[in-house]
């Protein structure tokens, strides 16, 4: 210890150590009454701070291919009352009961429970009423803003998007495919933290990316419009529409129905009506599987397109007995015959001069079986018994052939029916084109080849082939103006382990201009009342639908001229 | 100094007369526990201080996450508003308040439009006596676009099959 410190007198120290105890003294004063006597006064006078919110991320919006809002974050609103706060009951009650849609009594009876510090009024209420009821600005009624999720075309691409639940999590399509990436990260809150040495820590918010989809919000809306008028027209259960760029895989639109309004989850009156049936509900395909029969034998020089075999009108496979859709026999036929009158004798002759193996092969080469990796959420890859499975039998190889005892989903048909449009290239299919964030592109999808299916070349002559047979098959799948290429279906359905005659899946699936492929599209109509084929129902949607989106996307006719002055 | 000595002398006790009190320290260990003491309560001073900093700066940003949420739920609002304007079903009645029609299915249909050189609807002379201001929306679209000239119009003549 040095001798100028053994000098110092202790009156002076204690001088010192008085006055900072004094200084500590002072400052624990005030912090206790900020801290503890006028923490409320603190509190009260920032209303509405609760951890999480204030700074929250919000839920990453989604967009058309255009740039159009399809799901936007928005509020939701809790509405509740402190009783006792509230003078004139009778007012709140009469000017909240219009917005809330509650009657006048019930607010009452809630407003006059004295005995209660607060009352919940209403839960999840809409963006608009909440800033209503605010605007009034009743003492004692309280609104705890929660996000939510709106979505301004309603029902128009609902299947395509899913919703969000409370927590905002997201459930089917887009929603819950990207979930994670929609979703942003909550900041760390100062609130409720100790105050130690140094200020808490309080972290950014992250808001989640926003995502523009492959999907065109006029295509999907005529798409869902188109379906919903079918399925009037001819009293149908349930169907579906899918278009597709051939070229790239990219959806432009798919249509589901019986669809609802994401806004209204309440009204919903099924589960059901969640369910995308372009991606989960696998069907039988009937006849348009017949593109993949003949196209694959075909492909593998099994047959030429003006090969012929004698039609008998029956015919028997594995102990089955196989008939033609209407019973007939057709005597003579070409390749092209099979696919103009769709004949299922043609199919089975065609499949059993491709060879059970090769047969399925093709299909599994088509993507039957797997899911095609689409990004939506639910996606079911099918059911194709095959060879050598326990359940499988020698006559499922002749019913395959003429696309029933196997289910497929429609986007599976779709992209087996692009693949002829593309070349013989089979895409895989998808909706998101591209993820934004903090105003950057972090993410570009780019269209992938999944793999040739068949030779450009088969591709090429098969397109030729239907479109020769589509005319004869149905005039009213004809798109004015313009060569096309498709093929019907009419499935009957299993029920109770025997095929109805009276319920049926009709469908029609083709693509456009079928030399140049613009447009790949599939029309699926489930159990239509009033006309019970394919080529009756389906084809003049698909026909229709075809029109207006070569007008939209001004797709010229193949007979285009330009007029000169 | 002499008198001092002999003031003491007299006025405390000689030490080996008087026993030790148990409390009492000697100076060089109270100088200790009083540095102790001073560096404790400056430890004190400065953690109270920073806490003290630290309840102000809350109080603050807890202010300020006030404005970010006013801010967050303005920010929600005006999102759904442009949503809300940009829906299909609002630009088809603005279309259809501009008279546009559906196009009808199949047939002929003006699908490019040429202009041969877009003239400024301000730029062109009020030849005709009407001020730009009395020119109609859709007039002054139309110019705009050079659809004044139908003759220099493409029409894709989409015929039936």
């Amino acid at each position: 210890m040095s001798a100028e410190f053994q000098k110092t007198k202790p009156s002076r120290l204690a001088f010192l150590a008085i006055f900072f105890a004094v200084m500590a003294a002072v400052l624990v004063a005030r912090l206790f009454y900020w801290q503890v006597l006028r923490r409320d006064d603190v509190l009260l006078n920032t209303p509405g701070i609760e951890p999480g919110l204030g700074s929250a991320a919000w839920r990453g919006s989604i967009f058309d291919a255009h740039g159009h809002y399809l799901a936007v974050p928005s509020l939701i609103y809790d509405v509740g009352a402190t009783p006792r706060s509230i003078t004139d009951t009778q007012e709140v009650a009469g000017r909240l009961a219009p917005i809330l849609g509650i009657p006048q009594d019930q607010l009452l009876e809630k407003l006059k429970q004295n005995d209660l510090s607060y009352v919940s009024l209403a839960k999840g209420v809409s963006a608009d009423k909440g800033q209503a009821i605010k605007a009034l600005n009743f003492f004692g009624i309280k609104l705890d803003a929660n996000p939510g999720r709106y979505y301004p075309e309603g029902s128009g691409a609902a299947t395509v998007l899913g919703f969000v639940n409370s927590e905002q999590r997201g459930y089917y399509g887009v929603e819950e495919y990207y979930d994670s990436r929609l979703r942003g990260s909550l900041t760390g809150n100062a609130a409720g933290s100790p105050v130690l040495l140094g200020l808490p820590i309080v972290r950014a918010p992250r808001n989640g990316a926003d995502l523009v989809l492959t999907i065109d919000r006029v295509v999907q809306l005529d798409a869902q419009r188109r379906l919903e008028k079918a399925l009037k027209d001819y009293q149908a259960e349930s169907g579906c529409i899918i278009v597709m760029n051939p070229r790239t895989g990219a959806v432009l639109a798919i249509a589901s129905a019986p669809t609802y309004d994401p806004n209204a989850l309440s009204q919903v009156s099924s589960d059901a009506n969640f369910v995308d049936q372009a991606v989960s509900v696998p069907y039988e395909p009937g006849s348009v599987f017949k593109m993949v029969t003949l196209s694959s034998a075909l492909d593998a020089g099994a047959i030429r397109p003006e090969d012929t075999y004698v039609d008998t009108g029956k015919v028997e496979v594995g102990g089955r007995i196989f008939e033609n859709w209407d019973h007939r026999a057709y005597g003579v036929t070409d390749m092209t015959g099979i696919l103009a009158h769709s004949l299922n004798l043609g199919a089975i002759e065609v499949a059993r001069r491709l060879g059970t193996d090769r047969f399925y092969e093709a299909v599994q080469r088509f993507g039957f079986g797997e899911t095609t990796g689409i990004d939506l959420a639910g996606e079911v890859p099918g059911e194709v018994r095959m060879p050598g499975s326990p359940n499988w039998y020698p006559a499922d190889f002749a019913a395959n052939s003429f696309g029933q005892g196997l289910a497929v989903t429609p986007i599976q048909m779709i992209t087996a029916v692009a693949a002829l449009a593309n070349d013989g290239r089979m895409m895989r299919p998808y909706v998101v084109d591209h993820m934004v964030a903090d105003g950057q592109v972090i993410w570009q999808a780019q269209p992938q080849m999944v793999r040739q299916v068949v030779s450009p070349e088969t591709a090429h002559e098969f397109t030729d082939m239907l479109i020769k047979a589509m005319p004869v098959e149905t005039s009213l799948a004809v798109v004015p103006g313009y060569t096309s290429a498709g093929k019907t279906g009419t499935a009957q359905i299993f029920i109770n382990g025997r095929y109805d005659d009276t319920a049926v899946i009709a469908s029609f699936a083709g693509y456009l201009p079928a030399k140049d492929p613009r447009l790949a599209i599939l029309v699926k109509l489930d159990r239509p009342k009033l006309q019970a084929w394919g080529s009756r129902c389906a084809a003049p949607v698909w026909r229709d639908l075809a029109l207006d989106l070569c007008a939209y996307l001004g797709i010229p006719p193949d007979n285009a001229q330009i007029e000169g002055r | 100094m002499a008198s001092h000595h002999l003031t003491g002398s007299f006025t405390y006790p000689r030490r080996e007369m008087v026993a030790r009190s148990a409390t009492r320290v000697d100076r060089r260990t109270l100088l200790l526990i009083v540095g102790l003491l001073t560096l404790a309560a400056l430890a004190g001073v400065l953690y109270l201080s920073q806490a003290g900093v630290a309840a102000e700066l809350r109080y603050r940003l807890y202010a300020r996450e006030d404005e970010a949420r006013a801010l967050w739920e303005q920010n929600l609002m005006l999102k759904r508003a442009i949503a809300d304007a940009d829906r299909l079903e609002v630009a088809e009645a603005q279309a259809n308040r501009l008279g546009m029609v559906t196009a009808p299915a199949g047939g002929s249909y003006v699908a490019v439009a040429v202009p041969e050189a877009a003239p400024a609807v301000a730029a062109r002379p009020a030849s005709t006596g009407q001020a730009v201001g009395d020119v109609s929306y859709l007039e002054r679209l139309a110019a705009e676009l050079g659809w004044d000239r139908l003759d220099q119009i493409l029409v894709l003549n989409a015929e039936h099959h």
